[in-house]
């Protein structure tokens, strides 16, 4: 379970997540959601301990991020994270080989499923075929928790679904997944819940169909009506 | 770790290759002149190779951490599971591979030339392997500083640049004032002393082995704040 209490991060004098609170349950897929600069990279980081908070405490599964909980959590970063020089497989093995919890069916099951080509170098691959890579390093795990930063940014719609039904593919009951994007259309049907952010608050933070019912708009459109009124 | 280590030896592997091609170039160009200036050029190339490398392996330090930040390949490295130590001692045994390699074949090379082709130098094997290991070394013991404060700058969201040029400069002045204490806790050492024969002349020089574990103890000081740092980065 993650828990968050009155978590604050300023970079510069701007709030980049502004006195948050929010608690998520074990085995859910909750959607981060909102425009640039609405906080959900550094939501995401904090939880993962690539940044520490201003102000604010968080625990997950009862212990503070860092080293020692990275060995049950899988973070997806937004930019491209991979070493050119390394051949696809060779990345693979390497990064493998420090989790305990690599799960190497998956790892097959995803590899051929994104049509990845196992023996080329890295710095040879496109866009959308790294993007798919770093899914592989991240989704090839039995972790516990799954930290998805912005995995469907910059890739061409056809590219999205396949990435998305890559995502379906590798989840698992009883995993937690948080996956952030601001491109709502093409995720929305994954999210059973969605947490809307702006300017590093929470806006809107509910199930996604109570949200459907209630404002009777697809998520996009609440997306779209809400946060950018 | 042997992983890790694997990895940054294959990431560094074109810096090897471009310093080991350097020193075998610039011996190729002067060492073939050995014979006729009496062993004199032979001298020239360690002159020519050694004295700028200290410079270049505090660059080099930097540089194994900036590429990792400026590729943001660090996002992968730092999501391992591994406590900082492994991260830290990995990139700094790369290093000391690079810096024994490259000041051995700065000495060896010339050395072959100068017992093979001139009578007026000597050289035991025993003062050769002392001068290597002792002149690496201290090459060795600048890395520390540099990567104290890149990393000591990266905890900081903010001013990271300023900072890890402060630190450097703070630490500088810091060392400078802890060496006197330093060289007292090892004062019981011995100097090293070195003999061999140029130009018909028997020459002795000695080196002082308590400045340099004075240095060696702030080293690793300055190591394991490293591994403290790296493991509160900011990215």
């Amino acid at each position: 379970m993650i828990e968050v209490k009155k978590l604050v991060k300023i970079y510069d004098d701007v709030y980049a997540v502004n006195s948050i609170d929010l608690t998520i349950e074990e085995g859910a897929f909750v959607g981060l959601v909102g425009p640039n600069g609405s906080g959900k990279t550094t939501l995401l980081k904090l939880l993962f301990g690539f940044c520490r908070p201003t102000s604010g405490d968080i625990k997950i599964n009862g212990k503070s991020p860092g080293v020692e909980l990275r060995s049950e959590i899988s973070f997806y970063p937004e930019c491209d994270s991979t070493y050119h020089w390394m051949k696809t497989q060779d990345l693979i093995n390497w990064y493998a080989s420090f989790f305990s919890d690599w799960n190497k069916d998956k790892e097959k099951e995803l590899i051929g499923f994104f049509d990845l080509p196992r023996h080329r170098c890295v710095a040879h691959l496109s866009k959308g075929l790294r993007a798919k890579l770093k899914l592989v390093l991240t989704l090839s795990r039995d972790a516990k928790i799954f930290l998805l930063d912005e995995p469907l940014s910059g890739i061409d719609p056809a590219s999205r679904a396949n990435i998305i039904s890559g995502i379906l593919k590798a989840y698992r009951a009883k995993q937690t997944f948080i996956f952030s994007t601001h491109i709502v259309s093409d995720a929305e049907t994954l999210f059973e819940r969605t947490i809307f952010m702006k300017e590093g608050n929470i806006i809107i933070d509910g199930k996604s169909d109570a949200l459907r019912e209630e404002y009777g708009k697809s998520m996009d459109q609440i997306f779209k009506e809400e946060l950018y009124e | 770790m042997s992983s890790l280590f694997k990895k940054e030896l294959l990431g560094e592997k074109n810096w090897i290759i471009g310093f080991c091609g350097f020193v075998l170039g610039v011996n190729f160009l002067f060492l073939p002149l050995t014979k006729v200036t009496e062993g004199f050029m032979a001298m020239m190339v360690i002159f020519f190779t050694l004295p700028a490398f200290p410079l270049m392996a505090l660059v080099r330090a930097f540089l194994i951490w900036k590429n990792e930040w400026d590729s943001n390949t660090n996002f992968l490295l730092l999501s391992l599971p591994l406590r900082g130590y492994n991260i830290v001692l990995s990139k700094i045994g790369v290093l000391a591979l690079e810096i024994f390699l490259y000041v051995f074949l700065v000495f060896f090379i010339p050395y072959l030339m100068l017992t093979g082709f001139t009578d007026q130098f000597s050289l035991d094997v025993l003062t050769f392997s002392k001068l290597w290991f002792l002149t690496a070394f201290r090459i060795l013991l600048i890395v520390p500083f540099a990567m104290f404060s890149y990393l000591f700058g990266r905890i900081f969201s903010r001013a990271q640049g300023w900072i890890t040029a402060g630190s450097l400069v703070g630490l500088l002045i810091i060392y400078s004032q802890y060496l006197h204490f330093g060289r007292k806790i090892f004062s019981y050492l011995p100097e090293v002393s070195m003999r061999f024969t140029l130009a018909g002349d028997v020459e002795t020089f000695s080196l002082n082995i308590a400045t340099m574990m004075a240095t060696f103890l702030f080293c690793v000081i300055l190591t394991l704040a490293s591994c403290f740092f790296i493991e509160k980065a900011e990215l």
